[in-house]
């Protein structure tokens, strides 16, 4: 019998913060230096990035086709705001019961699409975020409808750190926000259920196979999934101690699935690169043409699917693994 | 029926209204190797996908262990010790060797399902796919992709994933499909020794890996079972022989 | 007595929806392509009418046809040069190329013709209401109902009658075993997809007065026609025709008698049905139209 060590490495390894990861979170940090940096649009990347990664884990890790996630992040900023609007202002226990009462919602949402595929799962995503988008511009005393969700208090976080208007506290929170949903997401996918998770979305027939009970898996990933988008959107409405009712809007489900796929599916990092490009763009193109520059986004769409399917972290991933291995084999030729 | 660890009774399937066979019957002993052969189309694959529960028969009755599981999925079944591999072969393209063989192990013992501690960190498991990997000669390439495997590595992966979930039953649909006549004997010899008192079944083309290994044999052909017998019974079969003949 | 006027409606809403998913159930159905897009088609239909009746002063009914031919041609000049690149696609992928042309479409729509909602000039005889058994009911919804009933007829016609709606279901049933016949499938699809698209154009030049053209036309019908796809079952032209009327009845009833909450019926019964039906309500299995 082998040893335990050698096998063991390959798991260990990957457990591994990478260096490239390492530099992603140096960024950042180190962003938040930079003179001139707007807090708020960085803060909004990292949120954007929060909630495209709720979405990998269902799209990317599973290859279930959600077009109603906007249902889970607007029912974490709206849990929130409701919190910080009824006397429950501390942020932190803000956060933790937002993304709790969202992961269950998740939970609900898994039960009810456990056995579908195809078609069925996208449309019942979708009209569940459409029915949600309707209740919240109906149910105006609520949700203060089209208006959005005023007075609503947050406190400092720890008693300490107030909320500041430059955005600055705020872009440190959302980062250890984002921080906690990445080291999360890692750590369970790299635990024995994110290797079944992993190959469900291969071959979930074989996997059935192996005894495993594939539509529980799918309940509980979609209640993690609810969870980080959940938290997603209690951060933003921390931040900015605001609801709008476009944080529940069809239009930002396929915005963040354009994000994901831009950015790349299945990397978990893809997502706040797809992020930073789309309010990279937004940003800059809002000044120019405020309407047309969803024009761009279409058009980035349909070249990414046609050209580079996998998404632009992956598809630099594999180029850096193909020149590793061009120099690895050049360097084993030389004599 | 006492006795058996798997028995089929009055087995019925049709596709449409095309019937395939009818009233088949069944039984494996503990510890048997089982042969089943037959006539290309005779529906051999069919009657291993009733029997492990990814297919529904029109009428019959399968028991595994003494419990009735004809309305139990194939989910259900692997959990109680029914084990399949599949003629052309059903892997998880993305995921490694060593993935895929903790992946089985850690279902067989119940941990799969745990999203609360490391990989790395079950050890035991892991000790057990990496015997597996060796018995099967995957362990060079147990960190490469599934999909970067050569065929006959997959072959050995598929056969080795059965054989990790240490089943009651093993179903075999041609184990040996597409390796060589040498390469599938060393399966065979291979299962052989690691089966110890797992009962197989198992469908092949190849006679004389059949006559080599098989304790007994079941001719499907015609839509019932022609024959069933030990190798020299089947051998000495007039109406195998002309089943064969005939086709 | 206001349950007749509001079936009325809700039916004349059902017209619209059913040109405008026919043509979608048909694609989906035969060449199992998710197409978002469908719906910028039905929105370029209704542009194209407000043009033609701006510039040119041709009988209305002259027009409708036209808007036919030209989103058709549109349609199969789409499905050439892009969308049968992506038929063996994953859907994922499927979706989202097309809600990157729906995107674009939105956009250029906004650009060519300006944000502000465009109106058709209808014809006097359509302006108005007209009696009948005492009540008075609008003239164009009624031309609506004869026009569907027409279309729906020309439809069944065309499937059941010309040998070209046969090699339709023949495709639409079994893709496989019609190429292999000697069907040639690319051309069945292009015609197929100009025609789904046309009939998808006439429904957003019929609905531009009464839903209202936008450039967020597609945006506010792409979730009733996808729902109506898949309530009715992919590749089931009567069950899209059921679910259209059930749709647009459902939605006109519960808009009317539950004012703050009637909206969202239309989403619970989607779901409902999609639970205990997945393959949709009319859909069974090796049947067509």
């Amino acid at each position: 019998m082998r040893e335990d060590p050698a096998l063991a490495g390959f798991f260990r390894r990957r457990e591994r913060w990478k260096l490239a990861e390492l530099l992603f979170f140096a960024a950042c940090v180190g962003a938040y230096f930079l003179p001139d940096a707007h807090y708020v649009l960085m803060s909004q990347v990292l949120i954007w990035g929060m909630f495209a990664l709720s979405l990998d884990l269902l799209v990317g890790f599973r290859n279930i086709p959600s077009l109603g996630h906007a249902a889970f992040f607007g029912t974490g900023a709206y849990a929130a705001g409701l919190l910080g609007r009824h006397g429950v202002s501390d942020p932190v226990v803000g956060l933790l019961v937002s993304a709790l009462v969202t992961g269950l919602l998740g939970l609900v949402m898994g039960l009810v699409v456990r056995r579908l595929h195809g078609l069925a799962v996208l449309m019942v995503t979708l009209s569940f975020n459409l029915l949600l988008e309707e209740f919240v511009h109906k149910a105006r005393d609520l949700t203060g409808g089209d208006d959005g969700l005023l007075g609503i208090v947050i406190s400092p976080i720890f008693g300490l750190v107030r909320f500041d208007y430059s955005g600055r506290v705020g872009y440190v929170y959302a980062l250890v926000v984002a921080f906690a949903c990445i080291w999360l997401v890692r750590a369970v996918l790299n635990t024995p259920w994110g290797i079944r998770l992993r190959a469900g979305k291969d071959n979930d027939r074989r996997l059935a196979m192996l005894g495993a009970n594939t539509s529980a898996d799918i309940v509980w990933l979609f209640g993690f999934s609810a969870l980080i988008a959940g938290a997603a959107g209690a951060t933003m409405t921390q931040i900015s101690q605001f609801v709008s009712s476009d944080a529940v809007a069809f239009h930002r489900s396929a915005d963040v699935l354009v994000i994901l796929i831009i950015g790349g599916a299945g990397s978990i990092y893809g997502a706040f690169v797809g992020a930073a490009i789309y309010i990279g763009l937004r940003d800059y193109f809002a000044a120019i043409h405020p309407v047309y520059w969803y024009f761009w986004v279409g058009l980035l769409l349909v070249l990414v699917v046609a050209f580079f399917r996998a998404g632009i972290v992956p598809t630099l991933a594999r180029l850096a693994h193909r020149l590793r291995l061009r120099t690895a084999r050049r360097t084993e030729a030389r004599p | 029926m006492s006795g058996a660890v798997l028995s089929a009774t009055g087995m019925a399937m049709a596709y449409g209204g095309l019937r395939i066979f009818d009233g088949l019957d069944l039984e494996l002993n503990p510890g048997e190797r089982h042969a089943v052969i037959g006539p290309n189309g005779a529906g051999k694959s069919t009657f291993v996908g009733l029997l492990s529960g990814t297919l529904t028969p029109v009428a019959g009755r399968i028991e595994l262990g003494g419990v009735d599981v004809t309305a139990m999925s194939a989910s259900q079944r692997a959990r109680r010790g029914l084990a399949r591999t599949f003629q052309i072969n059903s892997l998880f393209p993305h995921l490694t060797p060593l993935e895929t063989l903790v992946l089985a192990v850690a279902q067989r013992t119940g941990s799969a399902g745990v999203f609360w501690k490391a990989a790395s960190r079950w050890g035991e498991v892991i000790a057990e796919a990496g015997e597996a990997l060796d018995l099967f000669g995957l362990y060079d390439v147990r960190d490469a992709p599934t999909r970067q495997l050569a065929y006959g590595q997959q072959r050995m992966l598929e056969v080795a994933i059965a054989y990790a979930l240490k089943p009651r039953v093993m179903l075999l649909d041609e184990p040996a499909a597409g390796l060589t006549t040498a390469q599938g004997i060393a399966l065979f010899d291979l299962l052989d020794r690691l089966a110890g008192d797992m009962t197989c079944l198992f469908v092949e083309h190849d006679m004389a890996i059949v006559f080599r290994y098989a304790d007994r044999i079941s001719v499907l052909a015609d839509g019932r079972i022609l024959a069933q017998g030990t190798p020299d019974e089947i051998r000495d079969s007039r109406a195998v022989r002309d089943a064969y003949l005939g086709h | 007595m206001t349950l007749i006027p509001l079936l009325f409606n809700g039916l004349s809403y059902g017209v619209l929806f059913f040109c405008m998913a026919v043509g979608l159930t048909v694609t989906m159905g035969m060449m199992r392509f998710t197409n978002l897009a469908h719906v910028s088609l039905c929105m370029l239909g209704g542009y194209f009418l407000v043009q033609l009746t701006a510039v040119w002063s041709v009988p209305f009914l002259v027009m409708l046809p036209l808007v036919f031919v030209l989103t058709a041609a549109l349609s199969a000049a789409l499905e050439v040069a892009v969308l049968r690149h992506f038929y063996r696609s994953d859907q994922l992928s499927q979706v989202l190329l097309t809600i990157g042309l729906l995107y674009m479409s939105i956009t250029a729509a906004a650009w060519f013709w300006g944000p502000s909602y465009k109106a058709v000039q209808l014809p006097q005889w359509l302006v108005g209401q007209v009696e009948f058994a005492g009540m008075s009911f609008e003239r164009y919804r009624t031309f609506l109902l004869v026009a569907g009933a027409a279309i729906t007829a020309a439809i069944f016609y065309g499937l059941e009658r010309t040998s070209f709606g046969a090699t339709v279901r023949a495709c639409v049933d079994n893709q496989r075993v019609a190429a292999a016949s000697g069907l040639n499938t690319s051309l069945v699809y292009t015609l197929t997809f100009a025609i789904g698209g046309g009939l998808g154009g006439l429904g957003g030049a019929l609905s531009a007065n009464m839903i209202g053209l936008d450039p967020n036309f597609p945006l506010r019908t792409l979730v009733y026609v996808l729902i109506i796809v898949s309530v009715g079952g992919m590749g089931s032209i009567m069950g899209t025709l059921a679910a259209a009327m059930l749709v647009g009845v459902l939605d006109v009833l519960g808009k009317y008698y539950l004012p703050s909450y009637g909206g969202m019926m239309i989403y619970l019964i989607a779901i409902g049905v999609l639970i205990w039906r997945p393959e949709g309500f009319f859909r069974m299995k090796g049947q067509h139209a």
